[in-house]
């Protein structure tokens, strides 16, 4: 074949004509590849969302058929006092823990983080990370057993020492602090292995110039590493106080949302609305206030991101 | 976002809510009543939903008795693992609302007029004066109380949905061997609270760890306390609440006392709770539990040997006390084998199957033929008639459509003034409008 033939040729063959076929062949293989995540979402997470905000506008028992409410569900949530201390108890709960986990996960990770032996920082790592690993059922019903204050052992040994137990889980006062304490050993470890990565990931040129430069430990923690660990914490706060404001097993658990409504969370409300009560359409507007308030609350986050979260490398 | 995706988006949204608004729309409450018709054969399978107890499932000799009588039916018991009648009530809603059918339901008290009034159930009326000859005889033996009260209190809108076969009131459980080992005595059985206060020192002096269990549920814990006292939860058509009563303030008031003065342990802060009271009873930490028939089950499964166990009345308050719940089949209206169903029904009743039930300690429960009640005796505790005499004092527990919300409410407003958090007066006050409003949220 000619030179001039085969020129002709290869023009005809990847012209614009080939190019559009090449990219709707590369967009069907990205749907087929996307279908299975794309199903699952409608089915799991669009759909019932969509179901949420419609029965929000229903009374519904789930026995007989829906009637058509209008906005009283919604005007009954303002006026609901067990819904409003829920909400309030889930907020002081998820505020608290996510300050707690991002310290403690911070200072923890640090440590792990400082020269030691690999074998002794795998074994540090797996000794914080393990409670992560326990179901929350057996979490709760344990440490109900070790807090309990008539033969629990953690009484017993604080009686021995002259020290007067808090009721722990039956004293209205001391129940969500017990209740965020047992969040904190079980999901700190979580936190801790993000934060650890994030800080893996500093390059350690910039301690080294900071070093030269004659910056302290302290120094290199504010102007190095908080900054180039922001990234990292930003995607850890919001992961935790959306976990955080979802807790729903040690409550329902343990303490039941008592005592006196002090550790009732809102999804355990929602629960009790939607599972005991039998008021389907009330259920939903309050589960339509965990959306809205994650909704809210995570575009704060990013919001206020942008004055401390450093993109640099 | 262009025009077309917006198109799909507001499409497949409308898709959505119809789909779900149509899934709603089945709810399991639509079929009619069915009258008795002439009696046919009794054939096919039956269907009856019943709550796990250890005994249950032990085995079930009331249906192996019923198979046995009518070769052509297959009898399906489906267990619920609900450890309260609260869950009981909701995974058994749940389940109708996904479609499951059943032919019989085993209801307590607390649970019956809640599924009569969502239109469940199939009215008794037709099918009693079909067999009216056996339901007269049935009437004539059975305890006058426990039918009394169930035709009053179980019955919606003047039909009859359940006619009871079993019941349950409340004593007070005593470990002869604790007492023996703490050199008390044990109380008499026409025993005052001052009488159980004192024993309770005594035991306490004497090293026992504690008295007695605090159980704050609404039948065994706080309902015994407040009867026993003149007082109660709800009034006696269970249309109000009645818990802010001086007599219901005081009756809570003392049994806070035993808390405060260390007789009486603090109650776990949920009925999940870390110590199972029979277990502390089996091996002496506790001396005393209140219970029904069904505790005697739980006490030999924990190892108490029958010997060691004393059934004694409900100390006396300003008055003799307790609540009493009987247990009833529930024809459902979607049931597939109404015949069937309604034979097993009659079946409970016959004097064998009672004799059966109290011989085996069937359900936990009691049987309302007092001559089955008698030839049981055997096999129970020392002191058990104590809990069919108590039928004489006994006051129906509340079982009001909101019974879930009430019992929910009441033991977390017990739980919260025997452990000290709430002030009694304050706590029954306010657990008061809190009932009210659970029963005006039902109407």
């Amino acid at each position: 074949m000619s030179i001039e033939a085969l020129a002709t040729n290869s023009a005809a063959v990847s012209g614009p004509p080939l190019k559009r076929v090449h990219r709707r062949l590369q967009g069907r293989t990205a749907a087929l590849m996307l279908a299975p995540s794309i199903v699952i979402y409608l089915l799991f997470v669009a759909m019932p969302l969509v179901a949420t905000i419609a029965l929000s506008f229903f009374s519904w028992d789930l026995l007989s058929s829906p009637v058509f409410a209008g906005f009283a569900n919604f005007a009954g949530l303002m006026k609901d006092a067990t819904t409003l201390r829920s909400i309030g108890n889930t907020l002081f709960f998820a505020i608290i823990t996510v300050i707690v986990h991002m310290v403690g996960a911070v200072l923890l990770a640090i440590a792990i983080n400082r020269p030691m032996h690999w074998v002794i920082r795998k074994l540090m790592s797996a000794a914080i990370f393990f409670p992560v690993l326990i179901s929350w059922a057996a979490v709760s019903l344990t440490w109900q057993y070790i807090l309990d204050p008539n033969f629990g052992f953690v009484s017993y040994y604080l009686k021995q020492l002259g020290i007067t137990a808090p009721g722990w889980f039956i004293d209205p006062h001391s129940a969500l602090p017990s209740l965020i304490g047992l969040d904190v050993w079980h999901s700190l470890g979580y936190t801790m292995v993000i934060i650890l990565t994030g800080l893996q990931g500093i390059p350690p040129t910039l301690y080294e110039a900071a070093r030269i430069d004659g910056a302290g430990p302290v120094r290199q923690f504010w102007s190095i590493t908080l900054p180039m660990l922001s990234p990292t914490l930003l995607f850890a706060s919001i992961i935790s106080f959306v976990g955080a404001f979802q807790i729903f097993d040690p409550m329902f658990i343990i303490t039941q949302g008592g005592p006196n409504n002090s550790t009732i969370s809102i999804v355990q409300d929602v629960y009790y609305t939607a599972f005991r009560d039998f008021n389907m359409g009330y259920a939903s507007a309050k589960s339509l206030i965990i959306v809205v308030v994650i909704l809210v609350v995570s575009l704060l986050q990013f919001g206020v991101s942008r004055r401390w979260v450093n993109y640099d490398k | 976002m262009n025009k077309t995706n917006g198109r799909l988006i507001a499409v497949a949204g409308m898709v959505t809510l119809g789909l779900v608004l149509g899934g709603c729309a089945s709810g399991s409450g639509g079929s009619d009543a069915t009258a008795a018709a002439k009696p046919g054969k009794i054939s096919g399978t039956l269907t009856i939903l019943e709550q796990a107890t250890a005994g249950a499932l032990a085995g079930d000799p009331v249906t192996a008795a019923f198979e046995k009588k009518y070769p052509n039916v297959k009898v399906k018991v489906v267990y619920d693992p609900s450890t309260g009648w609260q869950t009981f009530f909701a995974n058994t809603q749940t389940k109708l609302a996904s479609g499951q059918k059943f032919d019989l339901i085993y209801l307590p008290t607390e649970g019956e007029k809640l599924f009569a009034s969502k239109g469940l159930l199939n009215p008794l009326d037709s099918w009693t004066a079909r067999d009216k000859t056996t339901m007269d005889a049935f009437y004539a033996s059975a305890n006058k109380t426990v039918i009394k009260s169930a035709n009053t209190f179980a019955s919606v809108g003047g039909k009859k949905y359940f006619i009871p076969y079993l019941f349950n009131t409340m004593g007070m459980y005593v470990n002869k061997a604790t007492f023996a080992k703490a050199g008390v005595p044990l109380p008499s059985a026409n025993w005052t609270w001052a009488d159980f206060r004192a024993t309770c020192e005594k035991l306490k002096a004497a090293g026992t760890r504690f008295c007695f269990d605090p159980n704050t549920s609404f039948f065994q814990g706080i309902s015994p306390w407040l009867l026993s006292n003149g007082a109660g939860v709800l009034n006696e058509d269970w249309t109000k609440a009645v818990t802010d009563s001086p007599k219901a303030i005081e009756a809570v008031t003392f049994v806070r006392g035993l808390v405060k003065d260390g007789l009486v342990p603090t109650p776990s802060s949920s009925t999940n709770s870390s110590n199972d009271p029979n277990t502390l009873f089996a091996n002496g930490q506790i001396a005393m539990m209140g219970g029904g028939s069904w505790i005697a089950s739980s006490l030999l499964a924990a190892k108490t040997p029958l010997s060691d166990m004393q059934v004694l009345p409900w100390p006396t308050g300003a008055q003799q006390g307790t609540p009493v719940g009987w247990g009833a089949l529930g024809m459902m209206k979607s049931g597939q084998n109404k015949e069937a169903a309604w034979e097993y029904i009659k079946f409970e009743l016959s004097p064998q199957i009672q004799d059966l039930i109290g011989k085996t300690r069937y359900n936990g429960a009691i049987p309302v033929l007092e001559s089955s009640v008698d030839k049981s005796l055997s096999v129970q505790p020392a002191g058990f008639k104590y809990l069919y005499d108590a039928l004489n004092y006994s006051t129906p527990v509340p079982g009001p459509p909101a019974s879930v919300q009430v019992q929910t409410d009441t033991g977390s407003a017990y739980t919260g003034i025997l452990s000290g958090s709430i002030d009694p007066a304050a706590g029954m006050k306010e657990l008061a409008k809190k009932l009210n409003a659970d029963l005006a949220a039902t109407k």
